[in-house]
């Protein structure tokens, strides 16, 4: 039985004062650690793109990574913008009452 | 019709005597005293006509002398006002005589300008044809016959006016005078103009065949089409005919060297197109063409008007049946459902058989009836009984309590109005049956085909009724069909019925499956009633496919939530909408997590969830000393898991026991009445 551990993949890429980190397939308790890591990896920058467009799955688990990426930016003052991901999982945020509390964008900007 | 016959062949005998006489005249080549003009009108006729003429002339001229003394008196202002174009000629073929009929058939304005033409002149002047348009050889004409000593037949030619290209239609007879030594004297020619006739008779064929092309046609492009091919030739050389415009008058003006038509098409004193029509003749709509055309227009017309009323009562026949049907069978989890309908007759008729689906509390139901009647107060019975049994089904979980609400409200009709409903309830692995005066459904279970149920009375007819409810539990694969009578009462060949003893034949020898029930009935109806269904047939068949379950033990690891997200996946996938799919996953994902992190990662994770008619329900199972659901409001260390299950599932709970069992359960049959 396949894992979501090999379905997962995170490609952080670096542009200036930039960073693009693009998550896809599920984001769960055993997938998050990978993007809690790929995301302090660049916390040197100025501004963080997570871009969500490909993940497939989310639960709270990874909600809970999403917000506390979103806080520990804030924190340290770098600019961070989330790509609205599938439906599938924008509704997860939706459901959890934090849509509105993210740092949407439906582009990269 | 004889007498004028005779009067007319008298006189044409009468004019040959006379024009003997004058022959005899020119022959001698002297002026005749008025004596010798008697002579052979009281010799010479009766003498060499009857001869030539033989019987004919015996009958006719079996008078007296005075008897044709009068003729001759008559004679000349008879061939002067016949319409019969007369003329005669000597053996040589000179013209010696012709009456004024003859100068205006071949457009010569005397009869003297006819006689002083050279034999073959007056011919040269038109075009002879046959009736299809091959040239006739004048030798084979009578009056060239006759001078070459052949027997002549009448003959039919079409002629036309070269000068005009007027065309007419013309019967030649042609007749021998014979001297006393029976040697060729005269050829006495008599014409007559059929082209009226003819027209007549060319128009009638065209508007026949139109009327056959219109009535086989049922389109109105077939039928503008059709009269377009139906015009072209015989009419005109060409034409167009548009529909839908207004503007253009009945007008006919010259077009350059040919003519042009332009004709309405209407009904009803609408006007609904144009006709235009060409042709090369400069005369081709003269006389009865215009009128021949404006006839097709009216005709074409009437067609076009009957077919678009014929399609709107097809519409709304259509209309008010899908009424009487569900839009699409509901797709039930652990259910297969598959329907026939065959509604009797045309399109615009509106049967009384109506069968319906929908989603009830705990499960859902189907139900199958028939009106009686047929037409516009059917539908509109049908229309009400279908929506009272869903209605008032949905509201109190009971057939008997909608039949007893259905019964009221036809009771209340201002006619007697019948109806026999056979339904269903169903949920997992369960069948409720109630008929009112219907058929029992047939329960297919391995290969076994066996009415159930039990029959209460028929709905409309008594006030305070009850119904019998019979359950039935059912097993993986059982099939239940629901059917009108239409199906036992369809007539065979032979003239009997297809009857319940046919019906459960081909139900047992079915496939089974919903699909294949349906399908076993309608081949065996077609089977058995090849010519001709009397009645509307109504089939509705469900199969049960079983509560789906699964069960698996996940190690207590963090990869534990995906493995039972796949294999919930796997379950209701395709059963269940994509976004009620999407729900599940997550809520699934959050009591696997809570498993694997509070579970005490000692035994393994066991999961179960089962599909039934109307529920998922996912139930996980840890080994840890046991779970208190705390406030479910999420906070810095928890609590997100089971906020959103309290958010996103129908019921959720906590099941005490060896470890902590959380279970959710999401509703399947999507039922707006019971939501809401």
């Amino acid at each position: 039985m396949g894992t979501a551990d090999e379905e997962f993949t995170v490609d952080a890429r670096r542009d200036g004062d930039r960073a693009h980190v693009v998550v896809s397939g599920e984001l769960d308790i055993a997938t998050v650690p990978r993007l809690a890591q790929a995301m302090r990896e660049n916390d040197d920058v100025g501004a963080v793109v997570l871009d969500l467009r490909a993940l497939r799955f989310l639960d709270t688990s990874g909600l809970r990574a999403v917000i506390d990426e979103d806080r520990r930016a804030t924190a340290d003052g770098r600019r961070l913008q989330i790509v609205r991901g599938p439906a599938a999982v924008q509704r997860v945020f939706a459901l959890a009452g934090v849509e509105d509390r993210l740092p949407f964008v439906a582009e990269e900007s | 019709v004889s007498l004028v016959a005779g009067v007319r062949e008298t006189a044409i005998v009468a004019a040959v005597a006379v024009l003997a006489v004058l022959a005899a005249g020119l022959w001698t080549d002297r002026d005749l005293e008025s004596w010798e003009y008697w002579v052979p009108i009281v010799v010479v006729v009766p003498g060499s006509a009857a001869a030539v003429l033989g019987t004919l002339v015996r009958r006719r001229l079996r008078g007296s002398a005075r008897d044709l003394q009068a003729a001759e008196r008559r004679l000349e202002a008879i061939l002067h006002n016949l319409d019969e174009a007369v003329v005669v000629n000597d053996a040589s073929g000179r013209f010696v005589y012709a009456n004024p009929a003859a100068a205006r058939l071949v457009r010569m304005d005397s009869p003297e300008a006819v006689v002083s033409q050279a034999p073959g002149a007056v011919m040269d002047l038109f075009e002879v044809m046959l009736e299809d348009g091959t040239p006739v050889d004048l030798d084979d004409l009578p009056s060239r016959r006759i001078l070459h000593g052949l027997p002549a037949e009448p003959t039919l030619v079409l002629n036309r006016v070269l000068a005009t290209g007027e065309e007419r239609w013309l019967l030649q007879r042609a007749t021998a005078v014979l001297d006393d030594d029976g040697e060729l004297a005269l050829v006495v020619s008599v014409v007559e103009d059929f082209t009226q006739a003819k027209r007549a008779e060319r128009a009638q064929r065209l508007l026949a065949d139109a009327a056959t092309l219109l009535a086989a046609a049922e389109r109105p492009e077939a039928m503008v089409e059709g009269i377009e091919q139906i015009v072209v030739p015989r009419l005109a050389d060409g034409c167009a005919i548009t529909l839908g415009e207004a503007g253009e008058t009945t007008a006919s003006a010259p077009d350059g060297p040919g003519r042009r038509l332009v004709v309405p098409v209407v009904a009803g004193g609408r006007r609904l197109g144009t006709m235009r029509l060409t042709a090369q003749a400069p005369r081709a709509f003269d006389g009865d063409g215009a009128a021949l055309a404006e006839e097709l227009g009216r005709r074409l017309g009437a067609a076009l008007h009957a077919a678009r009323l014929t399609a709107e009562r097809a519409e709304i026949a259509h209309t008010l049946q899908a009424g009487l049907l569900p839009a699409a069978l509901p797709r039930v989890p652990r259910w297969q459902a598959a329907s026939l309908y065959r509604p009797v007759g045309e399109a615009n008729e509106v049967g009384g058989d109506f069968y319906d689906a929908f989603p009830t509390p705990g499960g859902w139901t189907i139900v199958v009836g028939d009106v009686a009647g047929k037409g516009p107060r059917a539908a509109s019975l049908t229309g009400l009984t279908r929506h009272t049994l869903r209605t008032a089904t949905r509201l109190t979980g009971r057939l008997v309590h909608a039949y007893a609400e259905l019964n009221r409200a036809l009771l209340g009709e201002p006619s007697l109005s019948l109806c026999t409903v056979g339904g269903v309830r169903l949920a997992d692995a369960w069948a409720r049956i109630v008929s009112a005066g219907h058929p029992l459904p047939v329960l297919v279970r391995g290969g076994v085909a066996t009415p159930v149920g039990s029959t209460g009375p028929l709905l409309g007819a008594y006030a305070d009724m009850t119904w019998p409810e019979v359950s039935v539990d059912l097993e993986a694969g059982d099939v239940l069909v629901l059917y009108t009578d239409g199906v036992l009462d369809a007539v065979g060949d032979g003239g009997e019925r297809f009857g319940e003893e046919r019906l459960l034949a081909a139900l047992a020898a079915a496939e089974p499956s919903a699909a294949g029930a349906v399908r076993a009935v309608g081949e065996a109806l077609d089977a058995f009633a090849a010519t001709g269904q009397r009645d509307d047939t109504a089939v509705i068949a469900v199969a049960w496919e079983g509560v789906l379950e699964i069960r698996e033990e996940l190690p207590p690891t963090q990869t534990a939530p995906a493995a039972a997200r796949r294999a919930v996946r796997g379950c209701i996938d395709g059963a269940v909408p994509r976004e009620l799919l999407d729900r599940a996953l997550v809520l699934t994902s959050e009591l696997v997590t809570n498993a694997v992190r509070h579970g005490g990662g000692a035994g393994p994770v066991d999961l179960r969830a089962r599909v039934g008619t109307t529920a998922l329900r996912v139930e996980v199972r840890d080994s840890g000393d046991g779970f208190v659901p705390g406030p479910v409001t999420p906070g810095p260390e928890g609590g997100w898991g089971l906020a959103l299950v309290e958010e996103a599932a129908d019921r959720w709970g906590v099941e005490p026991g060896a470890g902590t069992s959380v279970w959710f359960e999401m509703d399947l049959v999507d039922d707006p009445g019971r939501r809401g």
